[in-house]
Order: C-alpha cells, then sequence, then structure tokens
C-alpha cells in the first residue's frame, strides 16, 4: 500500500561515499576510539537519539561492517551483540520479543558493558557460594 | 488491593527475583528506559541498581475531565509495556477504567490503598479539573474532582499529570474555557507534580517518568514542570527535516514536489520550533513513526494553551509578519522562532482575554 503514496523521505544531498550525518559520527566514534586507546575510557552512542533519515541508520550500520564476533541473547527478546570491523566499536541492539527495537546503541569499549558482571550479581555471587561451602563442610 | 504499608512492600529487586527476572534481562529493560530517557548509556547500570533498590509503590490513577485517550495512549507502551510495570515495578491499586471492580467496591478500593500507602503513592492524574460552580461541572461517586484531587493529592509522595489536560487544562481550558478547568498544579501547590503533556502524551514517555521517578525521585523539571529528560530539546531540534529548513527548502503545499521530496514543514503550519517533546526521537508506536515523518507537521499538544495558539497551518510566526514573503523570509533567516511564537502566543492570550472580557460586560 505504501508504494501508492507518492511522497518519499530524501536524505541529504552526498558528496561523498559517506552522508553528512554518518560523516559526523564516524568522527565521533574517532575521536572515542583514539580515546580509547590512549586512556582505555570508554564510550556510548544511543544510535535512536540521532536525528537522521531512516535510510542513514543503515548506511551508518552497513559502513561499520562485520567483524569476528556476532553473539545473540534471548532475554524476552533478543539482544544482538556484534562487533564491527573496527576494533573495539561494538554494535548492541535489544529487542522486545515481536521484534520492536528497544534500544540500540554503539560501544566503544574493549568489551561490551552489557555481558560484564555486575558488582551487585557478583556480590550475590559471593553470598550464595560461601553457604553453599559452608553448608556442604 | 493493597494490604500491606508501603514499608513493608518488597523492593522492585525482590519482585523480580522472586518471578525469576535474571539480571541482564532487568538491565536490558533498563536500558531500554534510559535510552527512552536520553540519559548516557553508560548510566543503565547504575540506574538499574537504583531501580532494583527502590520499593514498589502504590499507585491511584484518577481520571477528572478527561477523553480516556491518555489511558488508551498508556496501555500502549512497548517499552516498558504497562503489564511489566504494573507487574513487576508497581503497584496499580485504583484506576476505574482498568479495574475490574466499580461503584462502591472500586472507591473503598481506592481509600483501603491510600490509607494503606499514605504519605508514599504516586498519584497520577488524567484530564483537566473543572473549577466553575464549586467545582459542579464534573463529579463522581457523589464528590466534584476538586475535593477529589484535594483529598488525593494529600497523602501522595508525588503527582504525575498525563495528558496536556492534567497538565495545563487542555482543551477543556481552551477558550471561552465554560467550566473553568485547570491542571492539576493550578490547585495542588503543596507537592511535586510532574507534568507529563501531550494530546496524548507519547506512551513511552509516561511510563519512563514512572519509573524514572522509582529510581532517581523527582526527575529535572523545566519551567512548564516537564522532566526535561523527555522535553529537554524543540521537534524542530531534533527532526530529522531540520536540515532542509537550515536550507531554506520549504513544503509550500502537502501535495507539492517540496512534500514529496520530505522539506521542512515550517510554512505549513509545524510547530516545531516553539513544541518541547520527544516525538522526534522516541516516535509513536513502538518507534515506527511520528507525525513528521508521516508527512504532517507538529501541532504543539505538549505546550501550555495550545488549542488558543491559531490555526495548525499557520506558521508560527504569522501573527508578526504580515504576508507571505516575511515568513519566507523569516523562516529562511532562521529567526529566534521561539521568542517570536511566545510574543504570537501572548498576544493572541490578550485578545482573547479583551473578548472575554467583552461577552461578560
Amino acid at each position: 500500500m505504501s508504494d501508492s503514496i507518492p511522497v518519499t523521505v530524501k536524505s541529504e544531498t552526498r558528496t561523498s561515499s559517506i552522508g553528512g550525518g554518518v560523516f559526523a559520527i564516524a568522527h565521533e566514534l574517532l575521536r572515542h576510539l583514539e580515546n580509547l586507546l590512549e586512556t582505555g575510557e570508554t564510550a556510548t552512542i544511543d544510535v535512536k537519539s540521532l536525528p537522521m533519515a531512516p535510510d542513514e541508520f543503515h548506511e551508518i550500520r552497513k559502513m561499520l561492517g562485520q567483524g569476528e564476533i556476532d553473539l545473540t541473547l534471548e532475554l524476552d527478546g533478543p539482544t544482538r551483540i556484534q562487533e564491527t570491523a573496527y576494533g573495539g566499536v561494538w554494535w548492541i541492539q535489544h529487542k522486545a520479543p515481536d521484534g520492536r527495537i528497544l534500544a540500540e546503541y554503539i560501544e566503544i569499549a574493549r568489551f561490551p558493558d552489557f555481558l560484564s558482571a555486575q558488582p551487585d550479581h557478583i556480590t550475590e555471587a559471593v553470598r550464595h557460594l560461601r553457604n553453599r561451602l559452608q553448608g556442604a563442610a | 488491593m493493597s494490604k500491606k504499608r508501603t514499608d513493608e512492600r518488597p523492593t522492585i529487586g525482590q519482585v523480580l527475583d522472586e518471578n525469576g527476572v535474571g539480571r541482564r534481562r532487568f538491565l536490558k529493560y533498563c536500558a531500554g528506559i534510559t535510552a527512552l530517557m536520553a540519559m548516557p548509556p553508560g548510566a543503565t547500570t547504575a540506574f538499574a541498581q537504583q531501580l532494583r533498590a527502590a520499593k514498589r509503590p502504590t499507585v491511584i490513577y484518577m481520571p477528572f475531565q478527561e477523553c480516556t485517550g491518555c489511558l488508551e495512549s498508556l496501555t500502549r507502551s512497548f517499552a516498558p509495556s504497562l503489564e511489566s510495570l504494573i507487574f513487576d515495578t508497581v503497584s496499580l491499586d485504583y484506576n476505574h477504567t482498568l479495574q475490574a471492580a466499580a461503584g462502591h467496591a472500586a472507591e473503598e478500593a481506592r481509600y483501603e490503598a491510600m490509607e494503606a500507602a499514605h504519605g508514599e503513592y504516586i498519584l497520577i492524574v488524567d484530564g483537566s479539573i473543572p473549577t466553575k460552580i464549586n467545582g459542579a461541572y464534573g463529579t463522581s461517586a457523589g464528590h466534584t474532582f476538586v475535593d477529589q484531587l484535594y483529598e488525593a493529592a494529600e497523602g501522595a509522595a508525588a503527582i504525575v499529570a498525563v495528558g496536556v489536560c492534567a497538565a495545563y487544562g487542555g482543551v477543556g481550558a481552551a477558550y471561552p474555557n465554560p467550566t473553568g478547568a485547570v491542571g492539576v498544579a493550578d490547585l495542588i501547590t503543596d507537592k511535586p507534580v510532574i507534568n507529563v503533556p501531550g494530546c496524548p502524551p507519547i506512551p513511552e514517555v509516561m511510563t519512563g517518568t514512572l519509573v524514572s521517578f522509582l529510581a532517581t525521585g523527582v526527575p529535572e523539571l523545566d519551567i512548564h514542570g516537564r522532566p526535561k529528560a523527555f522535553f529537554g530539546n524543540t521537534i524542530h531540534d531534533r527532526c530529522y527535516r531540520r536540515r532542509f529548513y537550515d536550507r531554506g527548502l520549504f513544503a509550500e503545499a502537502f501535495d507539492d514536489e517540496g512534500a514529496k521530496n520530505g522539506w521542512c514543514l515550517y510554512k505549513l503550519g509545524c510547530r516545531g520550533p516553539t513544541t518541547y517533546n520527544a516525538c522526534a526521537t522516541i516516535k509513536w508506536n513502538g518507534g515506527t513513526s511520528w507525525p513528521i515523518e508521516a508527512g504532517h507537521g507538529c501541532i504543539g499538544c505538549s505546550e501550555p494553551n495550545f488549542w488558543d495558539q491559531g490555526g495548525f497551518y499557520e506558521p508560527v510566526t504569522s501573527k508578526l509578519f504580515r504576508d507571505t514573503g516575511q515568513v519566507a523570509a523569516a523562516g529562511a533567516a532562521g529567526v529566534a522562532l521561539g521568542v517570536a511564537s511566545a510574543v504570537a502566543a501572548n498576544s493572541r492570550r490578550k485578545k482573547l482575554a479583551a473578548e472575554d472580557q467583552e461577552t461578560s460586560s
């Protein structure tokens, strides 16, 4: 049905292979990557908050490419963690069970924070293991 | 319905653990919320820890002079969904549209919940409050809405006014405002009032505001009482068509080449430059689209007095500039639209007030 509606949404005219909004994000990524290398500081960019035309999201994803790791977790809908072709740049997408995107961001880090065990989780693990060992003694 | 005092209620973390909700599932839930609130994604972990530690609160939802559109919107929240809020995060103890009980049983449940969680419950108000002839334009269960609001607000920790009607009076308060409709903050001044305006508000903004209140308390608000996390930017600032505005490329009619090319809708009355809301980033229907992406300008429904600010299809500066040439020049030059439209709105209000005075004299 949408094919019958003569309205198209055009992105800004491109003068190079990388579009305007994508070009800006690529520069931001470069700055964060350099910072990660020099100081170890991580950064995250919320992709959904960027005011871009729909096709620009695809353009960014295409530009970043695919690295070695492509991991999908089933947590009330799929969570996909992909290493991009640029080491240290991760594309993380959280989806609802019906496929809607809940959150989507680019993380610049050696390892995605989402996969790390959190302090309260570790605290609980210590307590649980200690109780178990005490029970066994 | 509520039997326990709030301090005996479990934390949200305990409820989640009892229901077997894993830490990463919860972290993912929080990632959706922090993304909604435009919080730095790195803040998700801390947000999740705060939310897990929060007590599961009682929520009382009071509808007044309203159309139920806000509740319709709320029930369509995708992330967090209303279901996940009710089952995992809050105890919705009174909402006479959603609950099974009716009549005296429903009212008893409300009083019981208000007593059990006195001083600690969240009151959600939907709809404006009519004040003329001692509030007689709006009554329920034998009490005026005015009295019901004062009574429910007395024991609330905070009040969330959902929809432009509860926030600022909305359509009920539009000229000539026959019922004397006002918003919550016009009557309640001794409690925190968080306005979540819109007609209706974006569902995720309503649920996100509630969850963020649980984790971090009353959020930072703008001068109109709106959470800055959702209402900190104008539609125009976050609009993907903004680049066309900056280049002076406008649709002049809904069926011209400019409209087909997706150019800026400013000249067709878009109120994006003077409207603060999150439609451009959160969008509607689970992030599917939003009015401007569908080809229609913003109507400014999250702003005070939006019904009385002129036609929806006139440029926001039209009352300041006499001919369309000047409007076009203003658009191309990128004038300070916020100031301009505030002046326009002010002159419109003065005109209405003058008309009102003439009518009554």
